[in-house]
């Protein structure tokens, strides 16, 4: 580094701490401007990571059948259309998961249901809790493991016997492991034979948080339902092999065409097809955010280029002191210029560590993991030096240009 | 080294346009000590301000060692003002956030002197003005003569050729004039050329010609010898002419009256002078009589 320029840089620190307050705010703004920025970036970036990773998790040849039609076409970001994903969805009835059933090459298959229904211990309702009626092969298609006890088998299903998440155990049973204890839904008793583990669905994934659910089996629910079965409104399906998967999705397609009446007003999507959904959702918000970041950015720009032609006012003097004593104009800007750029980047510096902080609170009261990448950090770091040389360079030429013996006699 | 030819300056526009130099032709060469006198708002200091390169003349030329100034660019400008031209001013012009030392080395900082050098020659100045034991200390620490001595210091750092004095005692006491007058005798001696504004006639001991201005125009020029009070400028101090209120009323000063063939100029100079605010008349008078009367 030459000597001008560490020079320029202890001048400007001193000029700052000479202004304490002023410095303050005008870097403030610029941290306002930095926390959304990375915030944004890193919850976009968290959730597109555990997005990956579920789909790793639940295997890429996992199909999943939904009512509704899925919009998958490019221009769907421009329509502001990605937030809906899915059009109007609907709910399969017991007749589509028959067809689906009989299709062929499929090894597993579960279908997700909500029993209608308030849960009781002693007469007493469990908030927050829902009831979700599948097959038992909903654990090897999710992922989810038995941590207690045992999932249950279809054809054991008249024993009452069911499983809950881990969520839902401390809600109706509190602390410990509620094996063997009951518990009433629709006015009969249910026995507690497995808990789940605590398990993180991605968020903004489409699949179901389980972890505050009661499983039961679907045959149970239909006979306490009675009458109409449960409407369904997922069905996860596990080709056989990779080299079934078209075959199975061709064929569930044209089943549940043919049950519901000709009409396609469902879809059959691959988890590539899912995560690329969210993707796209999470580009637009990103998008949103930057812009009212960039805004931000903006006027934070315009806050340092007005500290730093107040700063330049109030030293014309010291400006033409310097000029008599050999400054050049370029060493004048470069002076002035390292002031703001300290300024912005100081602000950068602090808006990333604030972030860092943001970060926490995000982690804490949401599922979102969010990850700060260094690219984005070298990102929002970069915008805020871009800040500093594109708003201190007016005030610096500024200062610069000023006669020599007109900044002198300026006191 | 200096040659100024027929060079105005001119400030304002129309009716309140003043005429700060009016053609002054005027060549000093090296190692000459000048020390300009007249009274106030006689062009003075805008005349070392064009010397020094802060200024650009509104007419004439200005060869700076034989080069036209007014082609130079800016930044030749500088390195000018930085490599050949000490300035120093009367209100020492120190940067209050800077330490002494720090002042000091500043020129050397614009040079692209690396710090241990910048540092190492900063304290020998400061040495050579006696000044060594307050490197740490800031300008506002610093009694009026100390200050002015670090502002010497700073303008002596980078060997200028020329030292450009603007009432550097002005703001002095004498005790402190003295020391400021004797650094500026020695930087003489070393033979650097001294260009010095004064109001006291007993500082041009110093010097070895004194101009004397008035109204933008130089109208006197003499050689002195050193260590003595130039002639024209003893006259003030010892000779009779004491400015009358007549004299006061039409800005004349002590000195004026002084100068030898001065009088014939006298009634056009008292047109001119009238336009002039009797404020500042009213205080270089007073001034001067403060001189006389010692």
């Amino acid at each position: 580094m030459s000597a001008i320029v560490r020079g320029n840089i202890r001048m400007a620190m001193s000029s700052i701490k000479s202004t304490k307050w002023r410095s303050f705010f005008t870097m403030f703004g610029v941290v306002v401007a930095i926390v959304p920025v990375l915030t944004i970036l890193s919850i976009g970036e968290g959730v597109k990571r555990q997005i990956t990773d579920q789909v790793v998790g639940l295997g890429s040849d996992l199909l999943t059948v939904r009512p509704g039609r899925l919009i998958t076409g490019e221009n769907a970001i421009a329509q502001f259309n990605a937030l809906s994903g899915y059009t109007t969805a609907g709910n399969f009835s017991l007749k589509d998961y028959e067809a689906v059933q009989k299709v062929e090459h499929i090894k597993e298959l579960a279908p997700l249901s909500i029993v209608p229904g308030a849960i009781t211990v002693n007469d007493k309702p469990i908030r927050d809790t829902f009831v979700v009626a599948t097959t038992e092969d909903l654990p090897s298609l999710t992922n989810y493991k038995v941590q207690h006890g045992g999932f249950f088998t279809d054809k054991e299903y008249g024993r009452r016997s069911v499983v809950v998440g881990r969520g839902a155990a401390e809600k109706i049973f509190g602390e410990g492991i509620p094996l063997g204890r009951a518990f009433e839904f629709r006015e009969d008793t249910f026995v507690v034979s497995g808990v789940l583990e605590r398990y993180e669905t991605a968020p903004l994934s489409f699949s179901a948080d389980l972890n505050n659910a009661v499983i039961m089996p679907y045959k149970l629910a239909q006979t306490i339902v009675g009458g109409e079965a449960p409407p369904i409104y997922e069905m996860l399906v596990r080709p056989s092999s990779e080299d079934t998967a078209d075959q199975v999705r061709r064929d569930v397609t044209a089943a549940l065409r043919e049950t519901r009446g000709g009409e396609e007003d469902f879809s059959v999507v691959t988890q590539a097809e899912n995560k690329r959904v969210v993707n796209r959702i999470l580009t637009l918000v990103t998008a949103l955010v930057s812009g009212v970041a960039g805004i931000a950015l903006l006027v934070s720009g315009i806050g340092v280029m007005n500290i730093m032609l107040v700063s330049v006012t109030e030293r014309l003097h010291e400006i033409g002191v310097r000029k008599a004593i050999g400054a050049t104009r370029r060493q004048i800007i470069g002076q002035f210029m390292s002031e703001a750029i300290i300024l912005s980047c100081t602000g950068g510096v602090v808006g990333v560590l604030l972030s860092f902080v943001s970060m926490y609170f995000v982690r804490l009261f949401t599922n979102i993991e969010a990850v700060i990448t260094w690219d984005a950090v070298l990102l929002v770091f970069g915008l805020s030096l871009v800040v500093g040389v594109v708003f201190g360079s007016f005030p610096a030429m500024k200062a610069a240009r000023k006669d020599p013996i007109e900044a002198l006699r300026h006191e | 080294m200096i040659r100024l030819e027929e060079v105005s300056k001119l400030y304002g526009l129309g009716e309140a346009m003043t005429l700060a130099l009016d053609e002054v032709t005027l060549s000093i060469e090296e190692g000459e000590f000048v020390g300009v006198m007249g009274p106030s708002g006689c062009g003075k200091s805008t005349l070392m301000n064009i010397i020094g390169m802060l200024d650009r003349p509104t007419h004439g030329e200005y060869k700076f060692n034989e080069r036209s100034v007014a082609k130079l660019r800016t930044t030749r400008q500088a390195k000018i003002r930085r490599d050949s031209i000490g300035f120093i001013f009367q209100s020492f012009n120190l940067l209050p956030r800077l330490t002494v030392l720090e002042n000091v080395a500043l020129p050397l900082e614009y040079k692209g002197v690396s710090a241990r050098r910048r540092i190492k020659r900063a304290s020998e100045i400061l040495e050579r003005v006696g000044l060594r034991h307050r490197e740490f200390f800031y300008p506002g620490q610093l009694s009026g003569g100390q200050a002015q001595c670090v502002a010497i210091a700073r303008a002596l750092v980078n060997d200028p050729k020329i030292i450009i004095a603007d009432e550097p005692t002005g703001n002095l006491d004498s005790a402190s004039s003295r020391l400021v007058m004797e650094l500026l005798g020695e930087i003489h001696k070393s033979g650097n050329t001294v260009l010095m504004v004064t109001h006291n006639p007993e500082l041009t001991r110093y010097a070895t010609r004194v101009l004397y201005m008035h109204d933008g125009s130089i109208i006197h020029d003499e050689n002195t010898k050193l260590g003595e009070i130039a002639p024209v400028a003893r006259r003030v101090m010892y000779g009779k002419p004491m400015t009358s209120e007549e004299d006061d009323l039409a800005g004349v000063s002590a000195l004026m009256s002084a100068i030898p063939g001065a009088d014939e100029e006298k009634p056009e100079d008292t047109k001119k002078k009238r336009t002039r605010k009797t404020k500042t008349r009213r205080k270089t008078t007073s001034r001067r009589r403060k001189v006389a009367a010692k």
